[in-house]
C-alpha cells in the first residue's frame, strides 16, 4: 500500500520556513513608531521614509504595530528602555496622555515657521504637529438626499438606525466626537444629547475601519469619519456620491503630532527627522496618502480635495481638562449607553 | 522505567516547564511586581479588586460576559448536533474537507468576518436583499444578542461539530438496539442514551467554545448593537491599552479566568468516563439517497444548511475582494490581486505571507509538542489531580490576551530583546496561546482509545515505539490532523500578543488587512483574506492526504 510521506512533508515544509525565517535585524540610523495605517504600502510611510533615507544617507527602521493608540501605550509601556527614536502619529486628544507620562525629549526645529501657528499647541516644544484635519459625518447622497446640517439634527428620529459611530473608548475619531459633544453641549448637556441620539445609532463600532466598510457596504447612510473622506472616493473611485457638510455648532478639529523621545539612542538623526518633516517633500505627500490637511502647507492641495468643505468654526477642548476629567468622561458615557 | 514512562515524564516535564517559564512565571512576576507605569504601587491591590467587585455596573458586564459565552457555546452544540449525527452515520464523497473547511473563519482576523456577516446577513445584506425579491419581509437580527450570537454559532459549530462527531462515531450501537428492542422512543433513546453517552465530548467541546466567546472582542462591540452588550474583555481593552489603568485591567482580568476556570473544573468534573469505544461503522450516503431512504435526505438537508451557513460569509469576502467601486458603481475586477503581487513592485506582501505562515505553523508545531506533554500528564494523573492539571493548562485561554502580551512585554522584552529573532519570541507565545485548544481536540480521542490495546500490545510483545507507530498514531492520525489545523487557524489570526512585541521583522498578513482596512483598502483586505485562505487550502490538502484515517479506511474496504 503506498503511504503518503505526510509526517515528512510536513516537517520539510516547517524547516523550510524556519530556514528562511529572518534573523537579527541590522542596527538602522533611526528607529521610528508610527501607526499602521501610515506606514501601509498606500500611506505616507512608504514614500517619506524612502526620501528621508536619500536625504540623510542612512537607513530607517519603521515599527508600525496597531493603531496610534495602541502605538502610544507601546512606547509609554517601555519608556524606560525606549526602542524608538521618533513617535510619529500622536492625535490631540491622546497626547495628554503622552505628557502625563513625560516621554518626550523637546525640539524646537527651524522648519516650525512654516507651520500653521494656531496648529502649535505645546510651548515647550515636546510635539511638533505635521497634518490636522476635522472628523465629520459622511453620508451616502444616493440613500440620503437631505443630509443632517447639525449635530442636534443627527437626532431625529427620521433617522432611526441610520447612523453608525465608532467607540469613544477603543478608537481616536470615537473620542474625538465624544469632545465634540462636550464642546457643544458642555459638561451639563453631553450625556442628555447621547440619550437623544442613541436610538440612530445602529451600532457603535470597535474602530474607523468597521464603521466605514458598513458604510460602503451601504448598512447606513452616515457613518463618523473624516471631513476628507470624499476626496478618497473622489480621487481613486471617481465619484462624488460620498460627501460631507459642515455642521452648525462648528467642527471639531484632530491635529497629529511627532516628537523625539527621551532617551533616543540617535538624536541628531532624529531632529534631522523632525526637520524634514516640515519640508516640501513630506508636506506635499499628507492630502493623497494620510488624507488629512498639511500643518506646512507648501503648495496648494490637490483637485480631488474641493470636494472637502472648509471649516470656519472650530472648536477644540482644552487639553488640561481633557487630562483632567476624559476618565470620568468615558466612564459617564459607558454607563449612559449602556442603560 | 519504562520507555513509555520516560516519554510521559520527558514530554509532560517539558511541557509543565514551558507553561511555568512561559505563561504562570511572566503573569505572577507581573501581578506580584509594581504597576509599571507608577512603580510606587503594587500593580495588584485588594483595593481595586474590592471597589470593582462593589460597583454593580462592572458586575453587570461581568454577568453578561458569562451569560453570553454560556448561550454561544450551548447554541452551537445544538445547531452542531444534526452535523454531527450525519458525521457519525455518513459516509460521503469530501467528507473531511467538509470538517476542515468549516474551520476557515478562524483563520481570518474578525473583522473582516464581522464585514462580511455584514454584507451577507445585514439589514441590507445580501439575505435580505433575496428575501424581498422573493417577497418576503425583511429579517433584522445583527446588533443586538441574537447578532452575537449568530456570529459566535458561525464560528464555533465547526469545532463542535468535530468533537462530538468523533465522539458519536465510536459509540456501540448495541445499546441503541436495545432501548428500541425495550420500546423506547426516538426522543427517549436520545435523552437517556445518547446524550450521557455523548456528554464527555459535549463538555470538552463546551468548555473551548466558552473560553474562545469569553475573549471575543470585535463580533461583541460591531455586531452587538453597542455598549448594552459591552463584555469583561472589551472593558480590560479600554483600561490596559487606552486608558494604560494596568493594575484595574489585571484586577478584572483576573477575576474573569479566575471564575471560568472554577466553572470550567466544575463541569470537567461532572464529566463522566468515556464509554467503551469501537471502530466507526459508516453508511453510504449516496447508496442511500438512491434507496430513498428519509433519513438520508435529513442528512443531506443538514448538510447543506451548514455548508451555506459556514461558507455563506466567506463568499461574501471574496465577492468582496473582485469588485471595485468606480464613478459610482461597482466593477468585475482582479485589480485588487494585480496590485497585491505588483503594486510599485515591491514583495511585501509575500514577505508578510512566508512570516505569517512561518510562525503559524512553528506555534502549531510547538502546541503540538506541548499539548502531548499535557495530554500524557492529564492521562496519567489520578482522579483528584485532574481537574487541577485540566484547569491549569486551560488558563492561558481564558485570561485575556491583552493581559498576556502586557506580561509578557515586561518580562521578556528586556532578556530577550536582541538576543533572539523576534519570530521565536513570538512562536513560543503562540504556541502557549493555542495549545489548551489542541489539548481540547485531543483529549477525547486519546480517551477513547480502547484500552484493551494496551494489554493486547503487550502481549504481543510490542516495544513502545511499535506500539505507536502501529496502532496509537494511525487510531489518532484524523484528529490530530484537525488540532494541528485549528492551532495553525487560531496563530495565523492571533493579533493582539503580536502587537505588544511586533517588529518590522514580523509583519504579518493580518496585520497588513488591518492596515489596508485603515486606509479605505477594503478590497485588497478582503483579497490578503482570500490569499490567506488559499494557502492555507494548500496546508489542508496535505493534512487530508497525510490523515486518511486507516482504521476507517480498512474498514470501508471489508464493507
Amino acid at each position: 500500500m503506498f503511504k503518503f510521506p505526510f509526517a515528512h512533508l510536513l516537517l520539510g515544509t516547517v524547516l523550510t520556513f524556519f530556514i528562511t525565517m529572518p534573523v537579527l535585524a541590522q542596527t538602522p540610523d533611526l528607529v521610528v513608531y508610527t501607526y499602521d495605517s501610515f506606514n501601509s504600502e498606500w500611506g505616507p510611510g512608504p514614500v517619506v521614509f524612502k526620501s528621508f533615507e536619500e536625504h540623510c544617507a542612512c537607513t530607517v527602521k519603521v515599527i508600525a504595530p496597531g493603531d496610534s493608540g495602541t502605538v502610544l501605550s507601546r512606547t509609554i509601556l517601555e519608556k524606560a528602555n525606549p526602542k524608538a527614536d521618533v513617535l510619529l502619529g500622536v492625535n490631540d486628544s491622546e497626547v495628554h496622555r503622552s505628557f502625563q507620562y513625560n516621554i518626550w525629549e523637546p525640539y524646537r526645529s527651524p522648519n516650525l515657521k512654516h507651520v500653521v501657528p494656531e496648529l502649535q499647541l505645546d510651548p515647550q516644544h515636546r510635539i511638533t504637529p505635521f497634518d490636522h484635519g476635522y472628523i465629520a459625518f459622511v453620508y451616502d447622497s444616493e440613500a440620503l438626499p437631505h443630509p443632517p446640517q447639525s449635530l442636534e439634527a443627527l437626532t431625529d428620529p427620521s433617522l432611526k438606525g441610520k447612523i453608525v459611530i465608532e467607540s469613544p473608548k477603543t478608537s481616536s475619531p470615537g473620542l474625538s466626537f465624544l469632545h465634540w459633544t462636550i464642546a457643544v453641549y458642555g459638561e451639563d448637556g453631553y450625556l442628555a444629547y447621547w440619550n437623544r441620539l442613541k436610538p440612530n445609532l445602529l451600532t457603535i463600532t470597535d474602530g474607523w475601519s468597521a464603521a466605514y466598510g458598513m458604510f460602503t457596504k451601504s448598512e447606513v447612510p452616515i457613518v463618523l469619519s473624516y471631513i476628507t473622506s470624499p476626496a478618497y472616493h473622489l480621487e481613486y473611485e471617481k465619484t462624488e456620491r460620498y460627501k460631507t457638510v459642515l455642521f452648525k455648532e462648528g467642527m471639531y478639529r484632530q491635529i497629529e503630532f511627532a516628537g523625539i523621545l527621551k532617551g533616543a539612542k540617535h538624536l541628531e538623526r532624529a531632529r534631522q527627522f523632525i526637520d524634514f518633516m516640515l519640508t516640501a517633500e513630506f508636506q506635499d505627500t499628507i492630502p493623497l496618502t494620510n488624507w488629512m490637511f498639511p500643518a506646512a502647507p507648501h503648495s496648494p492641495l490637490p483637485a480631488s480635495f474641493r470636494i472637502v468643505p472648509k471649516p470656519e468654526l472650530h472648536l477644540t477642548l482644552d487639553r488640561g481638562r481633557i487630562a483632567a476629567k476624559n476618565s470620568a468622561w468615558l466612564r459617564a458615557w459607558s454607563r449612559t449607553m449602556s442603560n | 522505567m519504562t520507555a513509555g514512562r520516560w516519554m510521559v515524564w520527558g514530554l509532560g516535564g517539558f511541557a509543565l516547564a514551558a507553561f511555568i517559564v512561559g505563561f504562570y512565571g511572566p503573569i505572577l512576576h507581573f501581578l506580584i511586581g509594581p504597576d509599571p507605569l507608577n512603580p510606587a504601587a503594587p500593580a495588584l491591590s485588594w483595593d481595586i479588586l474590592r471597589e470593582v467587585l462593589s460597583d454593580s455596573w462592572i458586575l453587570g458586564i461581568f454577568g453578561f460576559s458569562l451569560l453570553q459565552a454560556f448561550l454561544s457555546a450551548a447554541l452551537s452544540i445544538l445547531v452542531a448536533l444534526p452535523g454531527a449525527w450525519v458525521l457519525a452515520r455518513y459516509d460521503f464523497p469530501g467528507r473531511r474537507w467538509f470538517e476542515h473547511l468549516t474551520l476557515l473563519p478562524f483563520l481570518l482576523p474578525t473583522i473582516l468576518v464581522v464585514l462580511a456577516m455584514v454584507l451577507f446577513f445585514g439589514n441590507r445584506g445580501w439575505l435580505n436583499q433575496a428575501l424581498g425579491w422573493l417577497g418576503f419581509p425583511q429579517i433584522q437580527f445583527l446588533y443586538s444578542l441574537s447578532g452575537i450570537l449568530i456570529a459566535h454559532v458561525f464560528y464555533n459549530v465547526p469545532l463542535a461539530l468535530k468533537l462530538i462527531s468523533a465522539a458519536w462515531m465510536q459509540l456501540s450501537g448495541q445499546y441503541e438496539q436495545a432501548a428500541q428492542m425495550l420500546g423506547a422512543n426516538v426522543w427517549r433513546r436520545f435523552r437517556t442514551l445518547l446524550i450521557p453517552l455523548l456528554l464527555p465530548a459535549i463538555i470538552s467541546a463546551f468548555a473551548a467554545i466558552f473560553l474562545l466567546c469569553l475573549n471575543s472582542f470585535a463580533i461583541l462591540l460591531v455586531l452587538g448593537g453597542g455598549p448594552k452588550h459591552t463584555t469583561l474583555e472589551v472593558l480590560i481593552y479600554q483600561l490596559a491599552r487606552i486608558e494604560l489603568d494596568i493594575p484595574r485591567a489585571a484586577s478584572l482580568s483576573l477575576l474573569q479566568s479566575g471564575l471560568a476556570i472554577f466553572l470550567l473544573a466544575l463541569l470537567l468534573q461532572l464529566r463522566p468516563p468515556t464509554p467503551r469505544q469501537r471502530p466507526p461503522n459508516l453508511r453510504k450516503l449516496g447508496a442511500d439517497l438512491q434507496s430513498k431512504c428519509p433519513e438520508a435526505w435529513f442528512a443531506l438537508a443538514v448538510l447543506v444548511a451548514l455548508t451555506t451557513f459556514a461558507l455563506g460569509p466567506l463568499l461574501a469576502v471574496l465577492v468582496d475582494s473582485v469588485r471595485i467601486f468606480k464613478h459610482g458603481q461597482w466593477h468585475f475586477s482582479f485589480q485588487t490581486y494585480l496590485d497585491l503581487f505588483g503594486f510599485r513592485g515591491n514583495t511585501r506582501f509575500l514577505d508578510s505571507l512566508r512570516n505569517s505562515f512561518g510562525i503559524a505553523l512553528g506555534g502549531a508545531t510547538l502546541a503540538m509538542l506541548l499539548g502531548s506533554g499535557t495530554l500524557l500528564l492529564i492521562l496519567n494523573s489520578s482522579k483528584r489531580t485532574r481537574p487541577l492539571l485540566e484547569g491549569a493548562f486551560l488558563l492561558p485561554v481564558a485570561l485575556s490576551t491583552v493581559v498576556f502580551g502586557i506580561a509578557w512585554f515586561h518580562l521578556y522584552q528586556r532578556i530577550l530583546a536582541g538576543q533572539v529573532a523576534l519570530v521565536w519570541v513570538i512562536i513560543a507565545m503562540h504556541g502557549l496561546l493555542v495549545c489548551p485548544y489542541w489539548l481540547r481536540i485531543m483529549l477525547p480521542a486519546a480517551e477513547a482509545i480502547p484500552r484493551q490495546w494496551f494489554q493486547v500490545s503487550r502481549l504481543l510483545g510490542h516495544t513502545s515505539g511499535t506500539f505507536l507507530r502501529r496502532v496509537l498514531l494511525p487510531w489518532l492520525r484524523p484528529s490530530l490532523a484537525t488540532a494541528f489545523f485549528f492551532a495553525f487557524t487560531l496563530s495565523l489570526g492571533e493579533l493582539n500578543a503580536i502587537l505588544m512585541i511586533a517588529d518590522d521583522t514580523v509583519q504579518t498578513v493580518p496585520l497588513e488587512i488591518y492596515s489596508a482596512l485603515g486606509g479605505y483598502r477594503f478590497a485588497r483586505a478582503s483579497a490578503l483574506g482570500v490569499v490567506l485562505l488559499l494557502a492555507s487550502l494548500l496546508l489542508l490538502v496535505l493534512l487530508n492526504l497525510g490523515a486518511q484515517d486507516r482504521v476507517g479506511s480498512n474498514f470501508r474496504k471489508r464493507n
